[in-house]
């Protein structure tokens, strides 16, 4: 979210409630505002088409599709979207924004790529195993192939720090896409999934068509260097790995519910654990604020520390050098602290909230009992998050990647272990394999305080690395010359 | 008996005293072997051309670099030290180090370069170091000082031994520490010869340079010091080639039961017969036997010339020696000659010395830097009268080597870029052919006296055996 930090801190450098407000729906726009625009146009679709009166398998139907179309591109999009967010800050550090469009290029085709891979086989099973009709089939594909664009495209709109754009495209998008659906349902009688699905496709293509545009207008000029990204890629595999594990951290859960005798399926093809799904759905935007409030920090007060730090690297004493870094560590842990203090106030209130009115929510009684230990779970989650954010301000790779695995390795097994528990531990995968990460990368981030020096300044290289071993360089030897001259004077006689 | 001659960026690639000394020293031993180690700056893709003899009972050539890249032999291993290989590096660091075996073993090792100056050890060593004496300035600008500053060293701590019964260092520095890492890991006998003083000289070049400032041209003079002391520490005789210079060594930390004075030798019978100027020929004929390089101040030579033209149309100045060393110094001594409208001064390039040097009336030697320089005592084994800066040896050699040397006054001595001095010099010389005859004579007298090359080789060949 390169920039971000300057636009916040502009906001809150005015310290009254109006600009805390402005901040703070300022940061949620950033942080998740294409999430809820999307979530409140969906909601809004099934409303206006009346989801609830078609049948419960078409329901169940076009529910998983938008489930999957969602869950596996966020998942995908990880593999680029570290790598290339550091490839598009280095580009404008080195001034080189010739070679930003071209590695939009190229990422969307690798994201597309690996998209195919899986995307296509699913289609084909959900089409021959499945029996869907071809029209739904490739109506999927298709918005399953434009969301991974969209969520590639993110990346890149970040950088241009126009977050105007981004939520004028998605709200313009999925206008475009409910009316279309009321044009299909009301004028020209097209079955409700069928118009659901044609609407939510349309309005997606409509904004990353717009979001897309806006990139390629942004940075127009080209240099043609579309190899470039793919040797960071390879230079910065750390980074591919630990995003990777994150999100795959993140899901991995629900895909080992997605395999108990709970689960639905639909199609043939769509796995799915309805009561599961939902309350991590709730849990997650229960803890959904921790982002932005750790947003807020550390984009505002964090970002200004640290940068005062790496100033002093540059061309100052040790003693301040030091000095800085003590100040910016200090910092690090009352955001640490603060951030978990606001957001567990958030999360029994919002906790409260469900449990009070969730007969209204329409949430049913094992969604109500898998949900607390996720929302624990959740907020865990989130905290580690902003762990691997501060690794990541310290070039630690390295702990970012063991952090993300033991996250994933810790949720998966013991996911698989709670199917077997009662349905109030379901979701303690989650919670231990987030304290698991947490802890490791809260120990991590204080390793990296007694060791900060060494890991900046013993990184370098001096000098060309040859492993051929070391040798003599004769430049004249007698005996040579001595056998040289006898060869030719025996091919003279 | 096997000798390996070490000499930093001279002998073959370069010709001129040292080179030429080498030379000489190798013929003057036909019963001995040689093999030449050579440090240069860094490799280069295109041969180097020889520019000068090579002996025949020389074995090999071989090069050795300051910039390199980092050979491991395969990946290298995490770079452990021992106690006591931290201690000799923080030594080293610290510039109180006492024995340098634990860091030649340590680089004879092969360890890597990256790991070493980018680990953890040598930056916590340098850190200490910061904190104990140089903590008010900016860290990271010293810590990669330090670095550049080692690298050259420890690249040369890598290099590839050679085995021999006798080092023979031409200077101290980077030979010098070659010399010594040899003479202690494979054993044998070490002798340094100091054509100059080798960290006077890398003195005076930081405290013109501009690539290094303030608290920095310390660091590196402190640092070559510490090359020399190792040197003069682990050498068994070190040589100097007049005593002035051999004071210099004992104040920079030499031990006198080591030092040896050898004077550089001429023949001065290969001068007999050379080729003389014609009797007709009216013109005064300047010459100048050097290298034209900055070193040799070319640049005031030509001016000081200049000057003394205007007054006397009779002179002609010569130029005689390599043009290939640095070319664009060569080509501002033309602009020179061009924009002056400076009449009569050839360039020669390289030449038989001994074909030109006898139709000359006056030599000129305008450096800035000298030791003992050879081009004087093949002036005086010409017999022909000398003008030179006052740099080095110089002053003795033309007015007297000491006070039992009564041969007179064989030349003039003029102050550094002394353009008028030195003007002056070639209008009364070339005014009085008399006065030019008698310090010939001098000069030819005082060679074959204190300056005999069989004497000069005899002491080098006593320092091998003893």
């Amino acid at each position: 979210m390169a920039g971000i930090h300057f636009e916040l801190r502009k906001i809150f450098k005015e310290n009254s409630i109006r600009h805390t407000v402005i901040g703070s729906v300022y940061s949620t726009v950033i942080t998740i505002g294409p999430t809820l625009v999307s979530m409140a146009a969906i909601f809004l679709l099934y409303m206006i088409s009346g989801f609830m009166k078609i049948p419960y398998a078409q329901r169940e139907l076009i529910s998983s599709t938008l489930l999957y179309c969602f869950i596996f591109p966020v998942i995908n999009t990880s593999i680029t979207g570290a790598v290339f967010s550091r490839y598009l800050a280095d580009k404008f550090y080195e001034e080189q924004v010739e070679d930003v469009l071209p590695s939009f290029y190229m990422g969307l085709l690798i994201t597309v790529a690996i998209a195919s891979i899986f995307g296509i086989p699913f289609a084909l099973h959900l089409y021959y195993v499945g029996g869907i009709e071809f029209v739904f089939v490739i109506t999927s594909f298709a918005l399953f192939m434009i969301i991974n664009m969209l969520f590639f495209t993110m990346t890149y709109l970040y950088a241009t720090k126009d977050y105007r754009i981004v939520t004028t495209s998605f709200v313009a998008g999925l206008i475009t896409g409910i009316l279309l659906e009321c044009f299909l349902q009301r004028v020209c009688n097209v079955d409700i999934i069928y118009a659901i699905l044609f609407g939510i496709t349309f309005g997606f293509f409509v904004a990353t068509v717009f979001l897309m545009a806006y990139v390629k207008a942004y940075f127009a000029e080209s240099s043609n260097n579309y190899t470039e990204c793919l040797q960071y890629m390879w230079k910065y595999k750390g980074l591919v790995v630990a995003n990777l594990f994150y999100f795959l951290g993140l899901y991995v859960h629900n895909f080992v519910f997605w395999t108990t005798p709970m689960r639905l399926v639909v199609a043939k093809s769509y796995y799915t654990n309805q009561p599961y799904d939902m309350a991590t759905c709730i849990a997650l935007f229960t803890n959904i604020s921790t982002i932005i409030i750790f947003t807020v920090m550390a984009e505002t007060m964090f970002h200004e520390k640290y940068q005062k730090y790496i100033e002093t690297i540059i061309g100052s004493t040790y003693e301040e050098m030091n000095r800085r870094k003590n100040s910016m560590f200090r910092l690090l842990s009352r955001i640490i602290s603060h951030v978990f203090a606001i957001q567990i106030i958030l999360t029994i209130t919002l906790y409260l909230i469900v449990v009070i009115f969730h007969p209204q929510m329409g949430l049913g009684g094992v969604t109500m009992q898998i949900y607390p230990a996720l929302a624990v779970g959740y907020l865990a989650v989130f905290l580690m998050y902003g762990n691997i954010v501060f690794l990541y301000y310290f070039n630690d790779v390295i702990g970012a990647v063991i952090t993300s695995i033991l996250f994933f390795v810790v949720v998966l097994s013991t996911s698989i272990y709670a199917t077997q528990l009662s349905t109030v531990w379901y979701g303690i995968g989650v919670l231990i394999g987030a304290l698991c990460g947490w802890t490791f990368s809260f120990f991590r981030i204080r390793y990296m305080e007694r060791h900060i020096e060494s890991h900046i300044f013993c990184k370098a290289k001096i000098v060309k690395e040859n492993r051929s071993g070391v040798h003599k360089v004769v430049v004249y030897s007698r005996d040579k010359r001595q056998g040289a001259q006898e060869k030719d004077d025996r091919h003279q006689r | 008996m096997r000798i390996c001659l070490i000499v930093e960026g001279a002998y073959p690639y370069v010709s001129g005293g040292v080179s030429s000394w080498m030379v000489q020293l190798m013929k003057s031993m036909p019963q001995h072997e040689f093999v030449v180690q050579v440090i240069y700056a860094e490799r280069t893709t295109k041969k180097r051309k020889f520019q000068c003899e090579i002996p025949d009972n020389l074995s090999e050539i071989e090069e050795v670099y300051l910039q390199d890249e980092d050979f491991t032999d395969g990946k290298p291993k995490s770079l452990k030290l021992s106690l006591e290989e931290y201690k000799a590096l923080e030594q080293l660091i610290f510039g109180e180090i006492e024995d340098w075996r634990p860091i030649f073993e340590l680089f004879q090792r092969h360890i890597s370069l990256n790991q070493l100056l980018c680990g953890e050890y040598f930056f916590e060593i340098v850190k200490k170091y910061y904190l104990e004496r140089y903590e008010r300035i900016a860290f990271s600008d010293f810590l990669w000082t330090l670095r550049s500053m080692y690298l050259p060293l420890f690249t040369i701590l890598k290099a590839p031994l050679i085995k021999a019964d006798i080092y023979h260092a031409v200077a101290t520095g980077y030979a010098g520490i070659l010399g010594c890492m040899q003479k202690m890991l494979l054993g044998g006998k070490l002798i340094v010869t100091e054509h100059g003083i080798y960290t006077r000289e890398r003195e005076e070049e930081i405290i013109r340079a501009d690539w290094v400032k303030g608290v920095y041209k310390d660091l590196w003079i402190e640092q070559f010091k510490k090359l020399s002391q190792c040197a003069y520490r682990y050498s068994n005789h070190i040589t100097a080639l007049f005593h002035q210079a051999s004071a210099f060594q004992r104040e920079l930390g030499c031990a006198q039961e080591k030092q040896h004075v050898i004077p550089n030798g001429v023949n001065a019978a290969n001068f007999e017969g050379i080729p003389q100027k014609e009797k007709e020929d009216t013109d005064i004929h300047i010459g100048a036997v050097l290298r034209v390089t900055p070193i040799k101040d070319v640049k005031t030579l030509l001016s000081a010339f200049a000057v003394a033209r205007k007054a006397n149309e009779h002179l002609k100045l010569w130029i005689m020696g390599p043009l290939e060393e640095d070319p664009d110094y060569v080509e501002e001594c033309y602009r020179q000659v061009r924009e002056l409208e400076i009449p009569d001064v050839t360039f020669t390039g390289k030449i038989q010395v001994k074909e030109y040097i006898g139709k000359m009336d006056i030599l000129v030697l305008s450096s800035l830097s000298e030791g003992q320089p050879l081009a004087v005592l093949e002036g005086f084994a010409a017999a022909k009268p000398f003008i030179t800066t006052n740099v080095g040896n110089c002053r003795e050699m033309l007015y007297g080597c000491d006070e039992s040397d009564d041969f007179g006054k064989a030349g003039i001595v003029v102050p550094i870029l002394g353009i008028n001095q030195m003007a002056k010099a070639m209008l009364d010389l070339a005014a009085d052919e008399n006065r030019r005859k008698k310090m010939g004579e001098a000069g030819l007298a005082r060679a074959k006296k204190y300056f005999d090359v069989h004497e000069t080789f005899r002491k080098y060949q006593e320092l091998y055996t003893k």
